[in-house]
């Protein structure tokens, strides 16, 4: 059966605007939209005379004033070279009595937009041309394959309104294949046969050589298109193919992108093209590329394409002095992990990153394997001298900086450092002390048993860390001391800020913008307790536009969560949902210690939001976390989180919860941790009763919470309440509707009618916006209304 | 350094140090420093030379080690009172 032909409306609408009009018409559109066939259609019957730019060059080229046709149609404009032809045309579109069809595959060649820069030129475009689903069914039931309108439809979209792609899938569905992910493939198979001799057989070798090498990056650069191609005249190259068609396209100043169907096409072809070593090589020179950039992930990703590991291990070993802190440990882990192990056993770096790896991933017995093996390492004979002191310098980041081992038995650990240092066996990496927390005293390690003596320990340690911490411990002694004396109320509050502004002097002119921030963080919280949330929130914000100003951007995500924070005493609910819906991290696709001062923020957002489920879980992913790596402040707050989700929910060990942090609390004399929960800790307190605490310590605690309670008397209230009370009845009915009692047993315990049952569930049902009755215990559950298991 | 008001320290067989119902043996390392002490060296800078000069190491690292010592038994160690003056 004939194909018959499928006339495109839009098209057709533009030929027939630009014959009446006698204007320049130019159809641009990639190669199989049916361009040529639509106006020879349109024209089947009109005087006309075709040439065509296909061989780069004109045939053809009668004398203008010979051609008695009145519609001249020039095809294939886009591929035309030679300098005569180009001419010739020049000559020919000067003929005022001509009406003038042109054809190609790319935006107007320069040298003929000049010709018309004084002329009107209308211009039918791929969306003018394509086949929508109602021309697609019909093209098809030509053919006798049957499809249904929602099938049409979604093959109008899958090929874009392709006219050939469609052809080609009609060929197929004629074999007796249903149209789904068979036909499709085979029909994409096709598809890059057709292109075969429609693009690739028409260009020129260098030209195919570029594009098959470039195929696999979703965007390029110049530089990097010279790189991966190796061609010096790479611009002229992606000059010459933007010119052919519009494949390749301009993706901002100096940027390129590839359209999907070519990209996909060349990837094909790299198969049959390129040799292993070829494709190798392409990824290789592209993860130079990047490597220069300093795009360590795409650089990695490269050299992972090209299977060169001796290249990823030199740029994961590269990359961990640049960064010794340990966020970037996470970020290449799947290329740590995947590491050949005898690789990893000749690299004290190597090792030293598996180890800090598997501590943030919490298989604290993997971390410590690599820990013995690099000790090993370190006391083998035949090492270098060299290789020997990057060992033991790892090895002393790792006593200090493992995650996993908490900060008992640090200071020795420091000891051990500066005794090594002072040798100069040891150059010790810098490190982050705070991991970006908004604190020291609970930053990267936990120093709540530092506190105890926290003077003692200030007037001990002030030069040793600084001489032995270098930039890191810049004004750290003040801060760990300032914050120390804010938790305790051991200090006036003039002189904690006197020594937080002069570590704020120190670190921000010796030392690092992570320090910085916890201070910032340390004096938001005394400005809340001395009920100035506004001036909180305005020290903040100045800082992040510090942060931003000198490209600190790896401290945004807990300056946002801490703004967060700072939100909620003041009521800000709406910012503590948007956050949580567009930038907390999500923990059940990833759970990252590094993360947990947000995952704290999203917990108490949940609590102002009435998502007493979501908290309850968060708080337990985060509870085993905070036990195994003794993270003792956090575990204060955890635990206070928890009696007051439990609370909320009706469980009846929140008591047991409260007492268990608040004796946690004691233990270091903490008051404002405790006091900050105010209105949310107060109807805990008051319930508790008495506690078993001293009574010195409760008293201050509770006029702390009291105080705390008056200045901010929502603080983590939830917003989601009933819209109206529920009655008697209903609160009678609703635990029994909750624990799936059946309605007649309900009526019965109640003594009322099964109807009137019915009828006073439709009411609970509307009261709390729910459908049924599955729904009916988690928007209990969610309102604190009913909490049984 | 001092240790609090009530805290014994028990010189019998082991050194220990006791407080209320807290009992904390003194390691065989730091037996030297609970001896100065006793002696009347709490200054924490003297307590310093003294390590770096037992221990053979400098006044940096003794300083870290001083710490330890001060962590170690920080539940029998009496509160500073004094002010701390802010230095940069």
């Amino acid at each position: 059966m004939e194909e018959r032909f499928i006339k495109v409306p839009a098209l057709f609408q533009k030929l027939k605007q630009a014959e009446e009009e006698h204007c320049l018409l130019y159809i641009k559109a990639l190669g199989g939209y049916g361009k040529s066939t639509a106006v020879q259609h349109y024209l089947r019957n009109k005087q006309h005379l075709t040439i065509s730019g296909v061989k780069g060059f004109f045939d053809t080229m009668p004398p203008p004033d010979t051609i008695r046709q009145p519609v001249v149609v020039v095809d294939d404009i886009s591929s035309l070279r030679e300098k005569e032809s180009i001419e010739y045309l020049g000559t020919l579109l000067e003929q005022p009595d001509k009406w003038f069809l042109l054809i190609g595959r790319s935006p107007l060649p320069m040298w003929l937009q000049a010709r018309l820069s004084d002329r009107k030129v209308l211009l039918a475009v791929e969306k003018d041309l394509m086949w929508n689903p109602q021309q697609t069914r019909k093209f098809l039931a030509d053919l006798e394959v049957e499809v249904t309108p929602e099938e049409a439809e979604q093959i109008a979209i899958d090929t874009v309104g392709h006219a050939v792609t469609i052809k080609l899938l009609a060929q197929r569905m004629r074999e007796g294949l249903p149209y789904g992910a068979e036909a499709a493939e085979k029909t994409r198979i096709d598809l890059y046969h057709y292109l075969d001799h429609a693009f690739f057989g028409q260009w020129d070798e260098e030209l195919k050589q570029a594009m098959l090498r470039l195929a696999g990056f979703d965007s390029f650069t110049l530089p990097m298109a010279q790189m991966i191609t190796g061609c010096g005249n790479a611009n002229l190259l992606l000059e010459k193919a933007m010119t052919i068609s519009e494949f390749l396209q301009s993706d901002g100043p100096g940027s390129y992108r590839m359209r999907s169907i070519l990209r996909e096409y060349l990837l094909w072809k790299q198969n049959s093209e390129l040799t292993p070593e070829q494709y190798n090589n392409i990824y290789y020179n592209a993860g130079l590329y990047y490597e220069l950039q300093g795009d360590i992930q795409q650089a990695l990703a490269c050299y992972d394409k090209s299977k060169s590991q001796g290249k990823i291990a030199e740029l994961l070993i590269k990359n961990s002095m640049k960064h010794p802190g340990n966020g970037h440990y996470y970020e290449t882990r799947a290329y740590y992990l995947n590491l050949p192990k005898e690789q990893v056993e000749s690299s004290p770096i190597l090792m030293a990153g598996l180890c800090m790896l598997h501590s943030l991933l919490m298989q604290t017995e993997e971390s410590e394997q690599w820990y013995e093996a690099l000790k090993a390492f370190e006391q083998k004979p035949g090492i270098t001298g060299s290789q020997r002191k990057e060992a033991k310098s790892r090895l002393a980041y790792l006593d200090i900086a493992l995650p996993h081992r908490g900060s008992v038995g640090l200071s020795n650990m420091l000891k051990h450092v500066a005794v090594l240092c002072s040798k100069r066996s040891v150059s010790l990496t810098e490190f982050s002390i705070t991991s970006n927390m908004p604190s020291v005293m609970n930053g990267g390690k936990d120093f709540c048993e530092w506190s105890k003596i926290d003077k003692e320990l200030a007037r001990t340690l002030k030069k040793p860390v600084e001489l032995v911490l270098g930039n890191f411990g810049a004004g750290l002694v003040n801060v760990a001391l300032a914050e120390s004396a804010f938790e305790k109320g051991s200090m006036d509050a003039y002189d904690i800020l006197s020594l937080l502004n002069s570590g704020y002097t120190m670190a921000d002119t010796k030392g690092t913008a992570e320090m910085c921030f916890a201070i910032i963080g340390i004096t938001t919280r005394i400005h809340i307790s001395r009920k100035q949330p506004q001036l909180a929130s305005s020290l903040l914000r100045d800082f992040k536009e510090k942060v931003i100003k000198e490209g600190q951007n790896h401290l945004l995500p807990n300056s946002n969560a801490l703004s967060v924070a700072i939100g909620l005493f003041t009521g800000n609910v709406e910012a503590a949902s948007q956050w949580l819906t567009q930038e907390a991290p999500n923990e059940n696709v990833e759970f990252y210690i590094l993360e947990r001062y947000r995952y704290l923020v999203k917990i108490k957002a949940y609590l102002a939001l009435g998502r007493l489920e979501e908290a309850a879980s968060l708080i337990e992913r985060l509870s085993y976390y905070f036990e195994q790596y003794q993270r003792n402040y956090q575990q204060i707050e955890n635990g206070l989180l928890r009696a007051i989700v439990q609370y909320r929910m009706h469980l009846g060990n929140w008591k047991e919860s409260l007492t268990h942090a608040l004796q946690k609390a004691e233990e270091y004399q903490f008051v404002p941790v405790v006091a900050e929960y105010g209105a949310a800790l107060q109807p805990l307190l008051k319930e508790a009763g008495e506690l078993d605490l001293p009574k010195e310590y409760g008293q201050r605690l509770e006029q702390a919470v009291r105080e705390f309670a008056l200045a901010y008397p929502n603080y983590l209230e939830a917003t989601q309440t009933l819209t109206e009370p529920l009655t008697e009845m209903e609160e009678k009915l609703l635990p029994l509707l909750c624990s799936g009692v059946p309605m007649e047993e309900i009526a019965a315990r109640c003594g009322i009618t099964y109807n009137t049952v019915k009828y006073h569930n439709k009411n609970l049902y509307r009261k709390l916006g729910v459908k049924n009755r599955q729904q009916v215990q988690v928007a209990a559950r969610q309102l604190g209304l009913y909490g049984g298991t | 350094m001092k240790w609090k008001k009530d805290v014994i320290l028990d010189k019998q067989k082991s050194w220990r140090l006791h407080l209320d119902d807290k009992v904390l043996p003194i390691a065989e390392g730091d037996v030297y420093l609970v001896k100065a002490v006793e002696e009347g060296i709490c200054n924490d800078e003297d307590l310093v030379r003294l390590i770096a000069r037992e221990e053979g190491i400098d006044e940096t690292a003794a300083a870290f080690g001083l710490a330890q010592f001060l962590l170690d038994y920080s539940d029998f160690i009496a509160e500073d009172t004094a002010h701390y003056m802010i230095t940069n």
